[in-house]
């Protein structure tokens, strides 16, 4: 059920301002790419367009292709709210919402959605708690309220949710940055496990992460503040990171700017 | 639903899901469609109100003009009877601008310490309950100020007015012959009083939104508690302020009922504001409309339409204030303090805590000889003069001991503190006596009965049939107007982009600054149309339209503030937009809004002028909201057997409560 992502002359606005311009790559299926680059370079915005989130906010246009194993996201008669029940998105803030328990939160994608019985409900709650290793330490509390848990929690709580939707490909824009180094080994053990089933995107700025996580890695630059964002390469994270074909990300990776 | 085909089968998401096209067809779905239809349709709807007012007040009004005598701007006269009629609204535009000025003069300044006052000084404790208090006093209906202001100001501002004789009459604007107090002055004093729980409201809530890391930032750079409040609250809360104000503004000059029972009016122009004399437009409606002819109606709703006009035109004025405002205020633009400039230990010399006390027992001490002294009775002098000591005295000692900046920090401190105690004594005695003259006759029976069989100079009867009529006027006009106010909001605040938002927010500011003495006309010019004689739904509608925008200024702001990433989470899951909003974001704000139509409730409820316009009353009980005379206990007059009638209705008025 993981599928591929083609993305080809990608470019994303915020009003007139070009955020990103002319992006191509590939994602594989089942596989973990991580998104790396300075502050302000796009990948986030990237990101959001790979479900159809960046035109949520004010002023967001996006031109080019981004295929879902050969369907464009932006070709006409889509809903961008099939689009992102297949394209699941995780944020870089936990945020749970607030007026509804354990449960609910995890239920909320597919209650939202439609209707279910409660035994289903139970079973696909239990199933993506589990998967996102956090059923141990909710079980017994499930009705009260998601809020309540600590940081690694609620986040790891946001990709239950997440997977409980069973989407195709889930985008990660850096979901551990708020979170401790304990909790960051809880979430990278579980993108680790998460990729046998899904098609991962995952935005860092950590670089030591992108290495440890990542089958493929992509570095993203821009020009100089006010131009667009761009791809410099995308290639096997081994790669980019021993022996990059461009020297940017040499020098970005072994911190001489950025 | 029909509107997730997807996942709507009960089996577990197959995994074999594609993006489904068939749903994806079209650009939005239907419940999105539908939804997006009521909500714009509402907002809307407010437009076609608001035009729909401005129609009919203007053929109403042109119908008396036209037959009108005198210039209609500048004629010092009303005699619609007379034949040919002649009538003008100097007198009233005049009364009504200098009135409203000096309740801004006093309230605004009074009102922004107060907020900060509970948002940045009281201690945590205190500021809650007061907090609350003063939230309720907004609810109080403006006839219980009225007759506050006519049985306890009034009488209270001869020594005020005497002094003011004494040492400012030679300007003429201050002289007093000694009338009683039912002046220009009192009304201003009056409706200060009246709109200072308005102001300080909004303007608490928009200091407590001041993001908490502005105030870390500039303590972080050695600020002041005063001057993390110039840098950062006041300039953020600025645009806050100012709308704040036009609220307020907005009820000074349609204020109707305290105006009415407090001046004693005339029909001309004089320079004292301490002489009793003059009107106001909405006094002069009030006062003139029972005896009124069909054509002096008209006149009357001709004089509304110019107060319309002049609430237009405030609210234009101060929404253009705050958008040339906004771009400025930053807290980015104050670079005078940023680099304190004092000694480089850490530990400053510091004046010991019990000094404030110490300098204004000083200052009291030292007044009070003075006053002995020169001879001087007025009470009001010797806390004057207290008062100047304290804030010369704390800014020496403070400025020799601790430095300049530390000085000023104190004076502002004191300032604050002077203003809250100051507007501290008339809510309170509001409050008190209103309480203790209306418990003496509260009893089971005054609640339990009408007034059907009692004459009205005669002890006895209830307000049982007013109970009844509040109720239900309260509860149509609600019924009406939450859903619409709270459609509109969402409109407004989820999908608002462009001209239509821009103009349905501007009007909605224009709206919430309506006087409800012109809701009352706009009915009433309806009624006068297709010829209706007063009945009880009438009364609802005029409070429905005022209860709309308070409901969506409200729901507007409790929306705003539920985060963006709880609405993106939930469209990241593939949750369609409308239930996004439905299941998410009206969830979390819900208290909120709630609140806020407790709120618009506790301000209809309290609602004289335009019941009194359209509905009559009646002593007896009549159920039926759609024919006859509603009963309702708005004390149509102020003979002594009523007055111990209103307080009942402000206990009642619900407060405001604060929700998760």
């Amino acid at each position: 059920m993981a599928k591929r992502i083609d993305v080809s002359g990608l470019t994303a606005y915020y009003g007139s301002h070009k955020a990103i311009e002319d992006i191509s790559m590939t994602v594989e299926p089942r596989s973990v790419t991580a998104f790396i680059g300075p502050s302000g370079c796009g990948k986030s915005t990237f990101l959001r367009t790979l479900n159809r989130m960046h035109e949520v906010t004010a002023g967001g246009r996006v031109e080019g292709k981004v295929l879902l194993d050969d369907e464009d996201l932006y070709g006409t008669g889509i809903d961008p709210v099939s689009v992102r029940r297949e394209v699941g998105m995780v944020f870089q803030r936990p945020n749970p919402f607030p007026t509804m328990s354990i449960f609910d939160n995890v239920a909320a994608g597919l209650r939202l959605n439609g209707s279910y019985k409660k035994s289903e409900l139970n079973d696909i709650v239990e199933r993506s708690l589990k998967g996102a290793n956090l059923w141990n330490e909710v079980k017994d509390r499930l009705n009260k309220p998601g809020s309540g848990l600590s940081g690694g929690q609620q986040q790891r709580l946001c990709i239950a949710r997440a997977i409980a939707v069973e989407p195709n490909v889930l985008l990660m824009d850096e979901p551990c940055s708020a979170l401790d180094p304990i909790s960051t080994l809880a979430i990278e053990d579980l993108i680790g496990e998460l990729k046998e089933r899904f098609t991962i995107v995952i935005v860092t700025h950590n670089m030591q992460q992108a290495a440890r996580v990542s089958d493929r890695t992509a570095f993203f630059n821009l020009a100089a503040v006010g131009q667009p964002g761009k791809l410099i390469e995308i290639d096997d994270t081994e790669r980019i990171f021993s022996n990059p074909s461009v020297q940017a990300t040499e020098d970005y990776i072994s911190g001489r700017f950025g | 639903m029909g509107t997730s085909t997807q996942i709507t089968d009960a089996s577990p998401p197959a995994p074999q899901q594609t993006v489904d096209k068939r749903a994806a067809r079209g650009a939005t779905r239907p419940g999105d469609r539908i939804f997006l239809g009521l909500s714009r349709g509402s907002g809307i709807l407010l437009l076609v109100i608001m035009a729909a007012i401005a129609a009919f007040l203007t053929y109403r009004a042109s119908l008396a003009i036209s037959k009108d005598e005198g210039n209609f701007l500048t004629t010092f006269q009303w005699d619609t009877n007379a034949v040919p009629p002649v009538f003008g609204i100097a007198v009233l535009a005049f009364g009504t601008v200098v009135s409203s000025i000096i309740a801004m003069v006093i309230a605004v300044p009074i009102a922004v310490a107060i907020a900060l006052f509970l948002t940045h000084y009281a201690p945590r404790r205190l500021s809650g309950p007061i907090a609350y208090v003063i939230d309720l006093l907004a609810a109080v209906p403006s006839i219980v100020y009225g007759l506050w202001g006519a049985l306890i100001l009034v009488p209270h501002m001869n020594g005020l007015f005497g002094w003011l004789n004494d040492y400012l009459g030679w300007t003429g604007i201050f002289s007093w012959q000694g009338g009683p107090a039912r002046s220009m002055l009192t009304v201003g004093i009056l409706l200060a009083i009246m709109i200072l729980p308005i102001i300080t409201n909004v303007s608490r809530e928009v200091f407590r939104q001041v993001p908490q890391m502005h105030e870390e930032a500039a303590l972080a750079l050695g600020a002041t508690r005063w001057e993390v409040i110039r840098m950062a609250v006041i300039p953020f809360g600025r645009s806050g302020i100012i709308s704040a104000s036009m609220l307020g503004l907005g009820r000074a000059l349609g204020e109707t009922m305290a105006v009415a029972t407090v001046l004693s009016p005339t029909f001309d122009i004089q320079a004292s504001l301490l002489d009793p004399g003059g009107g106001t437009f909405a006094q002069n409606i009030a006062s003139k409309f029972g005896e009124a002819s069909v054509f002096g109606q008209d006149a009357l709703i001709a004089s509304g339409l110019v107060l319309f006009v002049i609430t237009l035109l405030v609210n234009g004025a101060a929404r253009a204030i705050i958008a040339r405002r906004k771009e400025y205020s930053g807290p980015t633009h104050e670079h005078r303090n940023h680099h304190p400039k004092g000694p480089s230990t850490l530990r400053g010399a510091r004046l010991p805590k019990w000094s404030p006390y110490g300098i204004a027992a000083g200052s009291i001490a030292v007044a009070i000889g003075i006053g002995l002294a020169a001879g001087l009775h007025s009470r009001v002098q010797w806390g004057l003069i207290a008062a100047i000591l304290y804030v010369v005295g704390t800014y020496a000692i403070a400025a020799a001991v601790e430095g300049k900046r530390q000085a000023k920090d104190r004076v502002a401190t004191s300032f604050v503190w002077v203003a809250f105690l100051l507007a501290v004594i008339p809510l309170a005695s509001l409050v008190w006596s209103t309480v203790a003259r209306g418990v003496k006759v509260l009893d089971v029976y005054f609640l339990t009965h009408s007034m059907g069989v009692v004459a009205d100079t005669e002890p006895g009867g209830g307000i049982y049939h007013a109970i009844l009529g509040t109720l239900e006027q309260v509860g149509l006009a609600t019924l009406i107007a939450a859903p619409i106010g709270v459609l509109t909001a969402i409109y407004l605040v989820e999908y608002g982009r462009g001209n239509l938002s821009k103009a349905i927010t501007f009007f909605v500011d224009v709206m919430t600054g309506i006087p409800s003495i012109v809701a009352g006309l706009f009915i009433l010019s309806l009624m006068l149309i297709f010829e209706m004689q007063p009945f009880g739904f009438a009364g609802s509608l005029a409070l429905a339209i005022l209860m709309m925008p308070v409901v969506v200024r409200s729901t507007e702001e409790m929306l705003k503030l539920v985060p963006n990433e709880l609405r993106e989470a939930s469209l990241a899951l593939g949750v369609p937009k409308w239930r996004t909003i439905l299941k998410v974001v009206l969830p979390t704000s819900i208290g909120g809004i709630t609140t806020g139509i407790m709120l618009s409730i506790a301000r209809i409820a309290g609602e004289t002028a335009p019941v009194l316009l359209l509905v009559w009353g009646n002593p007896l009980i009549n159920p039926n909201p759609f024919e006859g005379r509603r009963p309702r206990c708005r004390c149509t007059s102020t003979s002594s057997g009523r007055t111990a009638r209103a307080p009942v209705r402000r206990t009642t008025a619900p407060g405001r409560r604060r929700s998760p």
